[in-house]
């Protein structure tokens, strides 16, 4: 027994708990191996480690189906020791909009099978962050207005990367749509009819948007819950699908309770409550 | 001792063992051996030796740092366990286990072992333990039947291989309307492919879309070059909706024998 283990049995930690993380850090992992692997020139596809992360999106789907707030406790862990965890911004949206769409796809009634397709669509959906340098993704600054029309051609980037020229299969092809689709509206206009868009994109748009807006950047504070979620809420049926919003709605009541926890632990002192400017303008990227 | 020839040396005496099958002894030689050097252990579990090596690789991602655990299965020969001390020097040992197709060596990567890693769990751990949620059923959060029915409609519509190509054809082109000539090379290379699908798919109307969507293309090009490149692609497009469709949904080329 190590040391860990001990400890764990000393404090009470249920092993399904120490087992989510591990399934979060190996998809992380999985997510900041790809893109060094894209960076570097090397086959993404044929990864060896592509089977490491299907595994660990597997265990979150059975988490999922057997005690989904589990995946709730992980993401506001991990957010909640994101300065000592030093795992990267990229790598912990990318985990954790695989978790929320997980929920997301869940609740909407998705199968065993679809949650984990869903899994892995979502974690690399923003896979076009790899032809950014790495300068790019930690900075301490807010982009400005000219970086963030560029930073959005990266889901037409990221299409190509995941092509790198071979012929999609229907996997891949599923994998492209969704990191193209993610960031364009459910709407393009008001008036306008639904566009066509996948369902893994819709769901994959809104945990995108909602844990960016729930992260804590250098430039800006993590929108409580009741923000972050007002303000996804305000575009629904115009940026995002609402039956995806109405199932974030329902997991927001579970997740409200993370602010309360917020309030009362030591983690408090480095972070203010408001988050200055939550809900002007609706919800947008945190990139 | 390097630890290639450290690995080697524990390996060499495990198979020996195995040839004279005192396990024991071979376990008791390996012990001191390995307590020399304060890097592997050895555990014996069930009929199969656990290798640890302490030996901590740098991980380039979540928790700094990582160590190996080994298994070795009964019946591994001695090129094998050879050509395993080998990658465990190489930069990423499990991926090079992984190309090699050892299924009999197994390196588990067991995380988080260091003791700042294990500090960083407990601390994980410990903000999870004071937050704990109610666990509550997932039948209780799904949204009601007939919310779950309309997207599974949607669903539904995507729920073919000839649907899902045809979609993402019309996103390629999207995706290429927005682009700059330079970055499009890709999707352009991937264009006629969806395409011959679509024929062969019989998706007639889709591949039609397809030729509209780049005859617009071609419109609203700038450049000489992007122009000629949309032209190639028509040309193209033009081939496939002249080429017969054989039973198996495959395009057939008259003139080169093979799609």
């Amino acid at each position: 027994m190590n040391r860990f283990e001990e400890w764990e049995i000393e404090q009470g930690v249920s092993r399904d708990r120490r087992q989510a993380f591990d399934a979060y850090a190996r998809a992380a992992v999985g997510f900041v191996e790809t893109i060094e692997r894209i960076r570097s020139g090397e086959d993404v596809v044929g990864s060896e480690r592509r089977r490491d992360v299907e595994e660990a999106i597997r265990d979150l789907v059975d988490f999922c189906m057997a005690k989904p707030t589990l995946l709730l406790e992980t993401i506001a862990s991990v957010r909640h020791h994101e300065r000592e965890l030093a795992i990267d911004y990229a790598a912990r949206h990318a985990a954790n909009t695989c978790l929320y769409s997980l929920l997301l796809g869940a609740m909407l009634g998705l199968g065993r099978g679809e949650l984990a397709e869903l899994g892995i669509v979502a974690l690399y959906a923003d896979v076009g962050l790899a032809v950014l340098p790495k300068t790019a993704t930690q900075r301490g600054t807010p982009f400005t207005n000219a970086e963030r029309r560029s930073i959005r051609s990266l889901m037409l980037q990221g299409a190509q990367l995941l092509l790198q020229g071979q012929t999609p299969t229907p996997r891949l092809a599923l994998r492209i749509v969704a990191a193209y689709e993610h960031h364009a509206p459910y709407r393009r206009r008001a008036s306008a009819a639904p566009a066509r868009r996948h369902p893994y994109s819709r769901i994959i748009a809104v945990a995108d948007v909602y844990d960016a807006l729930r992260a804590a950047r250098p430039w800006r504070n993590p929108y409580l819950v009741a923000d972050a979620f007002r303000a996804v809420w305000i575009e629904r049926d115009g940026k995002f699908d609402p039956l995806v919003v109405e199932a974030l709605r329902r997991l927001r009541e579970l997740e409200a309770l993370d602010d309360h926890v917020l309030a009362n632990t030591e983690v408090r002192s480095f972070i203010r409550l408001e988050a200055p400017g939550a809900c002007r303008g609706g919800a947008r990227s945190g990139y | 001792m390097s630890h290639v020839v450290l690995v080697s040396r524990a390996i060499g005496g495990l198979v020996a063992a195995r040839r004279t099958g005192d396990v024991a002894a071979a376990h008791a030689l390996l012990t001191d051996l390995l307590a020399t050097e304060q890097r592997l252990s050895l555990r014996l579990e069930g009929g199969r030796v656990l290798l640890v090596s302490t030996v901590v690789y740098e991980d380039r991602a979540v928790f700094g740092r990582r160590c190996g655990a080994l298994t070795i299965d009964a019946g591994v020969t001695a090129e094998e366990l050879a050509m395993f001390a080998a990658a465990l020097d190489t930069e990423d040992p499990e991926a090079t286990l992984w190309r090699c197709g050892r299924s009999r060596i197994r390196l588990r990567w067991a995380r988080d072992r260091s003791p700042e890693a294990v500090a960083v769990q407990e601390r994980l751990a410990r903000g999870a333990a004071g937050r704990k949620l109610d666990t509550i059923p997932l039948d209780r959060m799904k949204l009601d039947d007939a919310a779950r029915r309309t997207f599974r409609e949607h669903l539904g519509a995507f729920a073919s291989e000839d649907a899902l190509i045809a979609h993402l054809a019309g996103v390629l082109v999207a995706a290429l309307r927005r682009s700059r000539d330079h970055q499009s090379g890709t999707l352009r290379r991937v264009l006629p492919h969806l395409h011959q699908r679509l024929v062969a798919y019989r998706r007639l109307e889709d591949a039609d879309a397809l030729a509209k969507s780049v005859t617009k293309l071609r419109a609203e090009a700038k450049t000489r070059l992007a122009r000629a490149q949309a032209d190639l692609l028509l040309e193209e497009f033009a081939r496939h909706r002249s080429m017969p469709c054989t039973v198996t949904g495959r395009l057939e080329r008259r003139s080169e024998g093979t799609s």
